[in-house]
């Protein structure tokens, strides 16, 4: 289709003001891609979500595809509108992004369920005064060292990153220092004398953000704690189109789908653990040495941060490459930590049941070292997402269940939907005269609506018989209008708004609604069918992960998100994943349990349980109206 | 009066209440209507506005399952008459479809079935995750006219495309038509892999296969 493979062509990106030099067989999404700008790519370049709108500004491009064609009106395209994905240079251009296509500064979600656990790393500390060598002495550097820790440690392993290294510290602490080991291995090696806070680092990298904590490994304290956007959403939004972007560049070395996807995910964490690096030493001077790592992820971020192959993730029967605890060497993927450091990553339980949600498990279900916390409870377990894992214990056992339910609650495919940033209205109320009642992030102007705004509204607007039980806006109320054929919602007026737009509700958005609602309720009812069990048998409901903490759960009630229970049984958690790789990374005993929780978890596959098309079609409707 | 009944079953599938459509059918039963004329002038109507409408952006899927779920309701008591009578629904063609290997996605596929069900189609729906090999002996075995392909992740998108050329290996793509769909695919990844039809949603697939066996 495109065949000016040889011809290069200078891209100017505006208004960031980036070039990048590309050849004409790649599209402009991939030229934004390859030169770090972060270009919205909900559908991973196939030309039909519009995310990745564009204008171009000066110069030639390959003609309209059918898909431009069919999202483009003629003034968009007078206007000179295309989609990156969808257009290729054919000469220097220069393009103007603008802010909507753009993955812009979100509210970023970091604070997790705070459990006192002891402190027991897996890393240890020994501290040495190895003998200085004399005419009298004359073994070589690391032979002593390995003498002064034969007692303690006989079969020491050093790796060769740290030959390269030691030498100088031992001489320049006077032979008085700190030998940092998991188990056998020598991780690194700090002069004594110097204040040295020895810590380590739990991230969560979640699909759209990536959460971590610095983490005193002496005491336990966090001592900063820091979040960014998942830098591989340039290369699609959610987990299928990342793997479809790493099947389809498979192949040069220079753009590797897998290589990109590694490097980019391993550069944000670097970023990362400066920026808090710094903010520690803002306050504390001490050095701060980084001796180990926790990572936990679904699993497709798991397998990308790792460089295992995705390519079976995207197919059924959906298998991980790799279920089991693994142990990286950081340099081995370029993570800045202490030269000799491991990165622990938990097991995987399932192809969309990943080690995030083990580590989700272990901070909401157990107690240090007891029995499970709940034994003898039942409690439903989930974290919602574009793809939503599931939990029950009951018995004793735990049944776990990852079901679809779309990026909808992350403002996608919903009109006014966006992430949690300024000017997002987070929350809907409805009064029984029909007055509407918003709050929006920072309070600013109205430009959007978040996911707990998006569930607030359309259960206020079913309790308002706005809608009815089959999603339908009825046209009795005041601020439904018909601007076309089809009816809508005007939840904020054109002069009330930020761009002097009416931020409104369609049908199709309370359509999304029903989708994603009806995936995570039809998951909970198999769960419950599994374990045979009703859902008075519930004792407790934990919501976990970002989006759980925002919503209010009697709205996700009332649209039958969640079955109906006793409000105090339900219990808002924050990030438990990452505080579960907290506690991995504090306790030994935690990783131990890790395994033993992923190889005991009874895992239900739901695509093709053969109930679930029934669940998830009777879970589509709204409930009856039987909530205050 | 059999106007009426008809009406009345028409408007029950468009209003979404299968136990009225149920109970519709059982009285244009009771009073002597033909079943044959019941699916033709009372629900197959019904069926194609509640098609119009999702084509259009009125209704949505909880619309379309409703209406399924009467038009099943209905076919219970039908069935078993058709049978007495030894009538068969006329059939507009024969297709085989299937959400394609790799893929589990089952509703859009399964809604496919239903429209071109309620429009006379016989349907052989082989489900999903569907081997190349399955596609090609149904095929080989029933001589449908049409062959339709679910597909709703990129990533097994590119199976069609094997079907495609597995029909032409085992020689049979000549004589079979075959219709794609699913959420990430397009017309141009239609005429790509050399497929003769592509529709966004039920109804669309409906007047495609119209006119694919009409040619």
């Amino acid at each position: 289709m495109h065949n000016e493979k040889s011809n290069q062509f200078l891209v100017e990106l505006q208004p960031i003001g980036r070039r990048i030099q590309i050849s004409g067989n790649k599209s402009l999404l991939e030229a934004a891609q390859l030169a770090g700008v972060d270009i919205t790519s909900i559908c991973g370049g196939i030309g039909i979500c519009g995310g990745c709108k564009i204008q171009l500004i000066h110069g030639e491009l390959s003609p309209y595809t059918l898909e431009e064609q069919d999202t483009f009106t003629e003034q968009d395209i007078q206007n000179g509108f295309r989609l990156a994905c969808q257009a290729y240079p054919q000469s220097d251009v220069i393009i103007n992004i603008p802010p909507e296509s753009l993955t812009t500064p979100q509210r970023l979600q970091l604070e997790g369920h705070q459990t006192e656990i002891p402190v027991e790393p897996t890393i240890r500390t020994i501290p040495l005064e190895i003998p200085a060598p004399s005419i009298n002495d004359l073994r070589a550097d690391f032979t002593r060292l390995k003498d002064a820790l034969a007692t303690t440690v006989p079969a020491l392993e050093v790796e060769y990153p740290l030959l390269t290294t030691a030498s100088p510290i031992f001489r320049d602490a006077d032979w008085n220092i700190k030998a940092i080991l998991n188990s056998n291995r020598l991780i690194s090696i700090l002069p004594s004398q110097t204040p040295t806070i020895v810590a380590g680092i739990a991230v969560d990298i979640g699909t759209t953000k990536v959460a971590a904590y610095l983490v005193n490994l002496e005491n336990g304290m966090t001592l900063a704690q820091g979040g960014i956007m998942n830098p591989q959403i340039a290369f699609g939004e959610d987990v299928i189109s990342r793997i479809s972007y790493v099947m389809s560049h498979s192949e040069a070395v220079e753009t590797n789908g897998m290589r990109i996807m590694q490097e980019r995910i391993v550069e944000g964490l670097n970023k990362l653990i400066q920026t808090m690096l710094d903010e520690v030493h803002q306050k504390n001077p001490d050095h701060i040495e980084i001796v180990d790592a926790v990572i936990v992820g679904n699993t497709a971020m798991h397998h990308l941060f790792a460089g295992f192959p995705v390519h079976q993730l995207g197919m059924a029967p959906y298998v991980p490459a790799v279920s089991e605890a693994t142990l990286i060497p950081a340099r081995e993927i370029g993570l800045q930590i202490a030269r000799g450091g491991l990165v622990f990553l938990p097991p995987n339980i399932a192809g969309y049941v990943g080690a995030d949600h083990v580590a989700m498990l272990l901070a909401t279900l157990f107690q240090y070292k007891n029995e499970l916390a709940y034994s003898n409870k039942t409690v439903v377990t989930l974290d919602i997402g574009t793809n939503t894992e599931i939990s029950l214990l009951h018995n004793r056992q735990i049944y776990s269940c990852s079901t679809a339910s779309g990026p909808a609650f992350e403002g996608a495919h919903i009109q006014f939907g966006m992430r949690a940033a300024p000017g997002a209205i987070e929350r809907v109320q409805i009064s029984k005269e029909g007055k509407i009642h918003y709050k929006t992030i920072a309070d600013q102007p109205a430009v959007g609506i978040c996911g707990s705004g998006i569930l607030d509204v359309i259960a206020e607007m079913y309790y308002a018989n706005i809608l009815d039980e089959k999603g339908a806006i009825l046209n009795h109320h005041p601020r439904v209008r018909k601007p076309d054929r089809y009816p809508e919602f005007v939840l904020v007026s054109e002069d009330q708004t930020g761009h002097n737009q009416a931020v409104v509700i369609t049908r199709r958005d309370v359509n999304e609604i029903q989708l994603a609602k009806g995936a995570i309720r039809a998951g909970i009812e198999i769960l419950l069918k599994e374990a045979g069990i009703q859902v008075q048998d519930i004792d407790e409901l934990i919501v976990a992960g970002a989006f759980g903490t925002y919503i209010d759960v009697r709205n996700a009630m009332r649209i039958g998100m969640f079955p109906n229970l006793p409000l105090e049984k339900v219990h808002q958690v924050g990030n438990a994943a990452g505080t579960g790789a907290r506690y991995m990374l504090l306790s030994q005993f935690y990783r131990d349990l890790a395994n033993k929780i992923a190889k005991e978890v009874h895992y239900v596959e739901l695509s093709n349980h053969p109930k679930f098309t029934e669940e998830f079609s009777k879970s589509l409707f709204f409930p009856k109206k039987d909530l205050p | 009066m059999s106007q009426e009944f008809f009406a009345k079953l028409t408007q029950s599938l468009v209003d979404g209440d299968p136990d009225a459509t149920f109970e519709y059918t059982k009285g244009a039963l009771a009073a002597g209507i033909e079943p044959m004329e019941i699916i033709k002038k009372g629900l197959i109507p019904g069926m194609n506005i509640v098609g119009d409408k999702f084509s259009s952006g009125e209704y949505f899927l909880p619309d379309l399952i409703i209406a399924a779920d009467g038009m099943q309701k209905a076919m219970v008591l039908l069935e078993p008459e058709l049978l007495k009578r030894n009538q068969a629904v006329e059939s507009a063609g024969t297709v085989i479809l299937g959400t394609v290997k790799g893929d589990i996605h089952e509703i859009g596929k399964s809604l496919v079935g239903t429209m071109l069900s309620a429009n006379g189609f016989k349907v052989h729906d082989l489900g999903v995750d569907v081997a190349i090999e399955t596609f090609i002996q149904k095929a080989t075995e029933i001589k449908p006219d049409i062959i339709g392909l679910s597909a709703l992740l990129t990533t097994t998108m590119v199976n069609q495309r094997e079907v495609i050329k597995a029909l032409a290996n085992a020689g049979l793509r000549n004589k079979i038509k075959v219709m794609v769909g699913g959420a990430p695919v397009t017309r141009s990844w239609a005429e790509e892999i050399g497929a003769d039809g592509y529709a966004e949603d039920a109804m669309g697939a409906v007047q495609i296969a119209r006119q694919l066996v009409s040619k």
